[in-house]
């Protein structure tokens, strides 16, 4: 293990994954703990938590569970609590959790513009909000917020509420980031491009059951390769290595950028 | 030693450091060495190169040294034919050759901008001209460019040459990512900020000014204090973003232009 986080506290919030496999937040708290971090499982769904703290405990790492609403304030407010009591502080805080609800500005319902960004802005606003004090008299700390490409680009489905939380993600973190330089606490976000993870598989399979035809859907995850320059999706290790560089120090140098794990697919127009 | 590295070539260009101190490819080649690379280190000063493959075979690491202007192709595709015969191949490429060129269109001379254009953009054009075809023959591999913050803001120096070539060099990076994201070569650009290497100290005469300074260090305070982070980076940032583009960590990100700048960049003045 090269310890890039060794003696480091870590939370992450969403750190469940919601099916099978790999999410972002799972990879990330594996790969910290790999790293030699500590780290803090918050997720909504606590057996996802618990599943993620198995892993690493498994592997040998030091991980907690806490199951909690990252869109509440008390709930974040005890979380954080609950971290420093265990673990003595938070030197990197990891924020994952994200919803999308289809529709453009004219069908989607105001209540389900609300909670998506209740879940991906405010959750952030609200982790920073009580992570901060605690990287503050500790001399410092960093944020990775995971974002979207969809904050900066089209991606051809009509997802108004998500692609403008995501863009509000990345203009709090820059200004989060300016606020904060001085004293030595960095904020970055990750956005990441048309990736293959278990949030997406759920998706998928709620298309196809409507579908006669399970064949549409592997169309669907071929035509999602194929958009990509580089020709395939990525999966939730890519973010989870990019989380890896901007919470260490190897970017202490690095702060308010939003950075693409994308295969390229930003750089191109239609 | 991790080895994020390990068992790669890398060819950085402009490794050596043009006064005493780390430069931006000095500190790469030493760290990437660190990190297991066979480095090539590459410069149009011999004693500089020699200089950093020294001190990484010093460490226990293994380097080798050539002499080549980045500007000229014929230099170019030799270097990278000696790389490929010495380390039997080019698995990473790091950009990092870049000069200053002082003053607005009018007050700028043609030559000078020519020359600023040469060595800031057509030695990355060269180098990837000759080095790609070595890296999709392996089956990939991965090209840092080191750009700035120039190219994407003002700063209060009036660099015009500098500005215009360095945003050429993001977006020829972004094209040439495109162009071969799917034959797994990725190419990324480094957006360094304000920092205190060598070029810049060598550069007090005509930055001095600027900053209204009347010597060295009153110029690095006053760069400091347009930094968010309230300091300069220096050449081991930089070094360290170049690693994570040049290591399989970073094998979905292409395209880039990453600022390393202390949080400058999001600042208006």
């Amino acid at each position: 293990m090269s310890g890039r986080l060794s003696g480091r506290t870590a939370m992450v919030v969403g750190a469940g994954s919601i099916g099978p496999g790999w999410g972002n937040g799972k990879a990330t708290a594996v790969l910290f703990a790999r790293e030699g971090a500590r780290v803090f499982c918050i997720d909504i769904n606590e057996q996802a938590a618990q599943e993620t703290v198995d892993l690493i405990r498994g592997e040998g790492g030091e991980a907690e569970a806490c199951c909690a609403d990252a869109s509440n304030a008390a709930d974040v407010e005890r979380a954080v609590g609950l971290c420093v009591e265990r673990f003595g502080g938070v030197d990197v805080l990891d924020n994952n959790v994200g919803i999308a609800e289809f529709g453009g500005v004219v069908d989607l319902p105001e209540a389900d513009w609300d909670r998506v960004f209740a879940v991906n802005v405010k959750s952030c606003f609200l982790t920073m909000k009580h992570v901060i004090p605690v990287m503050l008299r500790a001399g410092g700390g960093a944020i990775v917020n995971i974002s979207s490409i969809t904050s900066i680009r089209d991606i051809g489905v009509a997802f108004v509420a998500y692609n403008a939380s995501k863009a509000a993600v990345n203009h709090l973190t820059r200004a989060t980031a300016v606020q904060y330089a001085s004293q030595r606490i960095r904020v970055n976000a990750v956005l990441p491009g048309l990736m293959r993870t278990p949030i997406v598989e759920v998706a998928f399979d709620q298309m196809r059951s409507g579908y006669d035809d399970a064949a549409d859907v592997d169309a669907m995850w071929r035509a999602r390769d194929a958009q990509v320059p580089m020709g395939h999706m990525g999966d939730a290790w890519d973010v989870a290595h990019t989380a890896l560089f901007l919470a260490c120090d190897e970017s202490r140098y690095v702060t308010g950028v939003a950075l693409p794990v994308d295969g390229g697919i930003t750089l191109k127009s239609a | 030693m991790s080895g994020r590295l390990s068992g790669r070539t890398a060819m950085v260009v402009g490794a050596g450091s043009i006064g005493p101190g780390w430069g931006n490819g000095k500190a790469t080649a030493v760290l990437f060495a660190r990190e297991g690379a066979r480095v090539f280190c590459v410069d149009l000063n011999e004693t500089a190169a020699q200089e950093t493959a020294e001190l990484i075979r010093g460490e226990g690491g293994e380097a080798e040294v050539c002499q080549a202007d980045a500007t000229s192709s014929a230099d170019v595709e030799r270097a990278v034919a000696s790389c490929v015969e010495r380390f039997g191949g080019i698995d990473v490429l790091d950009n990092n050759v870049g000069i200053l060129a002082f003053g607005g269109v009018v007050e700028l001379p043609e030559a000078e901008w020519d020359r600023v254009f040469a060595v800031n953009v057509k030695s990355c054009f060269l180098a990837m001209k000759h080095a790609i075809p070595v890296m999709e023959r392996a089956g990939g591999g991965s090209i840092v460019n080191i750009s700035s913050i120039a190219g994407i803001r003002c700063m209060r120096a009036p660099l015009v040459g500098y500005y215009a070539s360095k945003a050429a060099l993001n977006h020829l990076t972004r094209a040439t990512a495109v162009e071969y994201a799917s034959r797994s070569i990725r190419v990324n650009a480094i957006v360094p900020g304000l920092m205190k290497t060598p070029m810049v100290e060598a550069a007090f005469d005509e930055f001095g000014s600027s900053y209204d300074a009347g010597d060295v260090d009153a110029m690095w305070r006053a760069r400091d204090a347009q930094v968010p982070m309230g300091h300069m980076g220096d050449a081991w940032d930089v070094a360290h973003t170049a690693l994570f583009l040049a290591s399989d960590e970073s094998r979905y990100v292409t395209g880039v232009a990453l600022p390393v700048d202390g949080g400058i960049s999001l600042k208006c003045a």
